[in-house]
């Protein structure tokens, strides 16, 4: 082959030999500490520190391979090395150091990466904390970092591509007869760049705090299936709780950060959506929060531990669930920013299902059935990889491989899940100690129970509708139409059946029905369940303090009505929002009353009321952010007002001319102009507000929306908030004239004057003045010719430009070339000199004749929208994490006391 | 009875109660022949960008009006109406979703999403500005 030969120029080859190296080490490291850690708790009682050991040198090793990989990556990226696909695919020599980091979480491999590197973090701090249940804890988290290292590995087996590599060449990844030249680097000046909605400082410390709070879920996942492992079933929770907590405190401000930089920077207008990607990440933090709850029946109670087990598997597992989701392109067309497939679903969804297996299999006791389940996965991993080889030497022609494939794949894989999930659940519920007598109704643990099951309901009705997709490929919907059909053969009803389900009409809508009532339910348990004791609760002791707090919150959302001014369409709607409202106000005030009378302001125990309280805001700023968010920029000039007139939500733009000032429900907006800031075009918009008598207040401010033209995505456009205290005012422009498009159209307004030296001439509109500085005769070409030119300065509203039209007269034929001033839309035409009469007494006078582009006038196509409040929800969270932060010191103290003893 | 037995029959209610909440809502991908057969009923068609036929959107008469032809997984083109601002790089989409409903001839689109697979993916090296 020629190609071999070929000898490049200028690549940097041994970096990208070492990070594969820390790959391949990563992966060899994670499985022998696996490994090692395996035997320490499995194997004779001699050999168990010796284990102990090499699993924990295993996973140094591990952990400097990761940390290794990780820099290799950033030098490559930083060096901008574009002969690594990654770095030319993700980067390019404009980026900013400061956003080098988020080229990370662009590319799947880095974003694994980077979900490696919390692993790691968290694996060092257990070795060193977790103690007795070092081996089996460890032992699970080298097993997900040899799952998410193979991620990484990028190589072939048995026919199929494992992983894939940040360290491939681009040469081996594209074609082009580029790379047929041995210096095609030099060709190569630039990388692809980062995408400028990820430049965004949000979008620095947004992804590594969600992949922390998903990295962080995988220990009490760990600690409950090392209880499992060891047959210690009880002890676990206690020390699983407070990196249950960190799980919840870290995920739920990852996902605020998002929601924050959709609104800060997406022009969608608001942080919360219910966008697949989004639902992806809330899905594990309701079914994490849920176990936190559960933890802490099981530890006051000793209840509820069949249910802890279950959600604390399941809250991991749902986080590998979600990375599926958004990783595999599935939601391709639900979603507006899913990851495209890099071939990795097949891995992620092996991922999945190992972690389901492996509670399954730890906890058959018997060990022939233990050994013949064993056999059985080994069989099903074997077949599946050959299944489709088999299936083309056996079926006879002509039959439709692909069919009988599908068919084949079925028999095999829903058997064996089936019989999975059976071991799973049933083995799981048989370590639950025998339950004592019921729940008293007026227990704490009672409500708590049911306070998590709303959130495993809620968390249920989100993923299930995120699923959508999912349920689509795995032929659902045909299921379902056989089931219609039975029914509409029986019953004769005409009910129709839907070929491929797609989401809802009203999205938001939809998710709001279910999801409004959980929240109003979760804000009154909140609330009332502080008040109970573990056990039973004398009733004159609960009862006084729910009255007084009902009492205080009723009082306080009657005021909040005529603050907020809660506006809706109907009455019903109206009637809800108002409860909902009463809800969130009763979690706020029970909440603070259980501090004040209860725990007596001790710090230590306010940390759940605390979480509660800002729980509580957070839902008073959903409410009145979203109930009453309005256009303000509402466009009165349409075309047609014809159909669809009532559509509030499709005249929201508005079209602004330059210099014009358009009043908006309580201001007056002009656009100003526009200012290049390379690569942004900032949109100077000023806000007037306008007073109660409708005049102006003198009061006025600047928004900044600006614009970028990328050459690779198009125009992309970044909104501008002014935040008050009270309300936040977001705008951004949707549309902009084509200023390129100007150089075409023709030249209007002609005309012509005689004027003398010093004289100035105006264009029609007089937006242009140009004035005749003087004459000069250059060096003339030819004997019987005249060569003049005009010295000229053109004046426009921003510049003065120069500009020389000539005026020739060759073998006595007039020619005047058109002077074209691009900068100011005209052209000149030196057309005529008129001599001086001396009889009349006139000097020399110089005809031109002077046109014009007619200008657009410039403007700009805007939204304005005001979310009144919104500053709730931030504050609201704000105060959440500092109660979770709270209760991770009460129990981390805790259990140290605990150890002390 | 006991309390659990009643939470048992309570979550299953609830369960069945999102199921059917679920596909009742749901709505269909489906091509313009399905949804004009159902005028007014909401559904996801999937498309691509008709090039050979003109964009309307004069954000001088209206800038909330925007017009194109959109072509079906079956390869019938309709006329598509977004009473919005177009939206940002439409020219580069290859992939277009359009929710929305048939409303007599035309399609009124409620919602658009792009899907630009060549945004960040592109697989040709752009040796152009190297030349």
């Amino acid at each position: 082959m020629e190609e071999n030969i070929v000898t490049y120029i200028g690549e940097h080859l041994a970096i990208g030999n070492w990070g594969k190296f820390a790959v391949y080490l990563s992966f060899g490291a994670a499985l022998f500490s696996a490994f090692s850690y395996l035997l320490s708790f499995k194997g004779g009682a001699e050999n168990k520190t010796f284990w102990r050991n090499m699993g924990r040198a295993g996973f140094y090793i591990h952990s400097t391979a990761v940390v290794s990989i990780f820099v290799i990556l950033f030098v490559i990226i930083q060096r901008h090395y574009f002969e690594y696909q990654y770095a030319w695919q993700h980067s390019s020599t404009a980026l900013p150091l400061k956003y080098m980091i988020s080229c990370f979480w662009e590319g799947q491999e880095g974003s694994f990466l980077l979900w490696m590197v919390w692993h790691v973090v968290i694996g060092n701090i257990l070795m060193f904390t977790a103690r007795s249940w070092e081996s089996p804890v460890m032992a699970i988290i080298s097993i997900a970092q040899i799952m998410l290292s193979t991620m990484l590995l990028g190589v072939e087996f048995l026919g199929s591509k494992i992983g894939s590599s940040p360290f491939n060449l681009l040469r081996d990844m594209t074609q082009g007869p580029i790379f047929s030249r041995p210096d095609y680097l030099n060709f190569i000046k630039d990388g692809n760049g980062l995408n400028p909605l990820l430049q965004n400082y949000w979008m620095v410390i947004h992804p590594p705090t969600l992949f922390f709070g998903f990295a962080a879920s995988i220990v009490p996942f760990a600690y409950a299936v090392s209880a499992l492992w060891t047959r210690r079933y009880t002890e676990w929770v206690k020390p699983a709780l407070p990196w249950a907590l960190v799980g919840v405190m870290v995920l739920g401000t990852g996902i605020i950060m998002g929601g924050f930089w959709a609104y800060e920077s997406l022009t969608f207008g608001g942080y919360w959506a219910w966008d697949p990607v989004e639902n992806a990440s809330l899905i594990p933090w309701l079914i994490l929060i849920a176990t936190v709850h559960l933890m802490l029946i099981y530890k006051s109670t000793g209840n509820a531990l069949y249910s802890t087990y279950l959600l604390a598997i399941f809250s991991f597992l749902l986080v590998l669930y979600a990375t599926f989701l958004t990783r595999s392109g599935i939601l391709g067309n639900t979603s507006v920013h899913s990851f495209t497939d890099l071939g990795m679903s097949g891995q992620l969804l092996v991922f999945l299902f190992i972690f389901l297996w492996l509670p399954a299999y730890v906890t058959i006791n018997n060990t022939k059935l233990r050994f013949g389940y064993l056999g059985i996965t080994v069989l099903v991993f074997i077949l599946s990889f050959f299944i489709g080889k088999i299936i083309t030497a056996f079926i006879p022609q002509g039959e439709d491989i692909a069919v009988v494939l599908s068919y084949a794949q079925k028999a095999i894989f829903v058997p064996y899940v089936l019989i999975t999930l059976f071991f799973f659940f049933r083995n799981i519920y048989k370590v639950n100690p025998i339950k004592g007598k019921e729940e008293d109704f007026s227990s704490r643990e009672f409500w708590m129970f049911i306070g998590s099951l709303v959130f495993v309901l809620s968390g249920l009705h989100v993923i299930a509708s995120t699923s959508l997709p999912v349920f689509n490929k795995l032929g659902v919907p045909q299921v379902i139409n056989s089931l219609i059909g039975g029914i509409n053969f029986v019953f004769g009803t005409s009910i129709q059946s839907k070929l491929e389900f797609a989401p809802p009409d009203d999205v938001i809508g939809y998710y709001n029905m279910w999801q409004l009532p959980v929240a109003m339910i979760l804000a009154v348990l909140t609330a009332t369940t502080q008040f109970l004791k573990y056990k039973k609760t004398q009733q004159k002791y609960y009862f006084n303090n729910i009255i007084i707090s009902l009492s205080i919150s009723l009082a306080l959302t009657t005021v909040l009505l005529f603050v907020f001014k809660i506006k809706a369409d109907n009455n019903s709607t109206l009637l809800l929002y108002l409860l909902f409202l009463l809800c969130a106000v009763y979690a706020v005030v029970g909440n603070i009353y259980y501090i004040y009378k209860v725990v007596k302001g001790k710090w230590e125990f306010s940390g759940a009321s605390v979480a509660h309280i800002g729980f509580g805001l957070l839902l008073v700023g959903v409410l009145v952010s979203s109930a009453n968010k309005r256009a303000i920029s509402i466009n009165y000039t349409r075309s047609d007002l014809g159909e669809n007139f009532d559509e509030e939500s499709q005249k929201e733009h508005v079209l602004l001319f330059k210099n014009t000032p358009t009043p908006m429900e309580g201001y007056i907006v002009t656009y100003l102009g526009d200012s290049l800031a390379a690569p942004d075009n900032f949109f100077k918009i000023q806000f007037e507000k306008l007073g109660k008598d409708s005049l102006p207040t003198g009061e006025k401010f600047f928004l900044l929306p600006n614009s970028q033209t990328n050459p690779k995505m198009g125009l992309i456009s970044n909104p501008d908030t002014r935040h008050y205290l009270t309300h936040d005012v977001f705008t951004y422009v949707s549309s902009i004239p084509d200023k390129e498009g100007n150089k075409d159209r023709p030249y209007e307004h002609f005309h012509t004057d005689s004027i003398a030296i010093h004289d100035t001439l105006y264009t029609d509109n007089a937006k242009v003045k140009v004035i005749l500085d003087g004459i000069s005769v250059p060096e003339q070409p030819n004997g019987n010719d005249l060569l003049v030119a005009a010295n000229m300065r053109v004046i426009t509203l921003y510049d003065t430009i120069e500009a020389n039209p000539r005026f020739i007269l060759a073998n006595d034929i007039r020619i005047s070339p058109d002077e074209e001033v691009a900068g100011a839309d005209i052209k000149i035409k030196f057309s005529n000199i008129i001599p001086p009469d001396t009889t009349r007494n006139t000097s020399a006078a110089f005809e031109f004749t002077i046109a014009e582009r007619p200008m657009i006038r410039d403007y700009v196509v805007m939204m304005a929208k005001v979310f009144p409040y919104i500053n709730f929800v931030w504050g609201g969270t704000i105060i959440m994490v500092i109660g979770f932060l709270m209760s991770i010191i009460r129990r981390v103290k805790e259990s140290r006391r605990e150890r002390a003893k | 009875m006991k309390t659990s037995y009643i939470i048992a029959i309570v979550l299953v209610a609830a369960l069945i109660a999102i199921i059917v909440s679920m596909y009742g809502n749901s709505t269909e991908y489906a091509t313009f022949n399905t949804a004009a057969q159902n005028q007014g009923k909401t559904y996801h068609v999937v498309g691509h960008l008709d090039r050979t036929k003109p964009q309307l959107y004069n954000e001088l008469k209206d800038p909330n009006y925007f017009e194109f032809y959109l072509k079906d997984s079956l390869d019938n083109v309709n006329r598509v109406v977004y009473r919005q601002p177009r939206p940002q790089d439409f020219e580069r989409s290859e992939n277009v979703v359009v929710k929305g409903k048939m409303n007599g001839e035309t399609f009124e689109a409620k919602e658009i999403l792009l899907k630009c697979p060549s945004k960040y993916n592109e697989t040709e090296v752009d040796v152009t500005a190297a030349n």
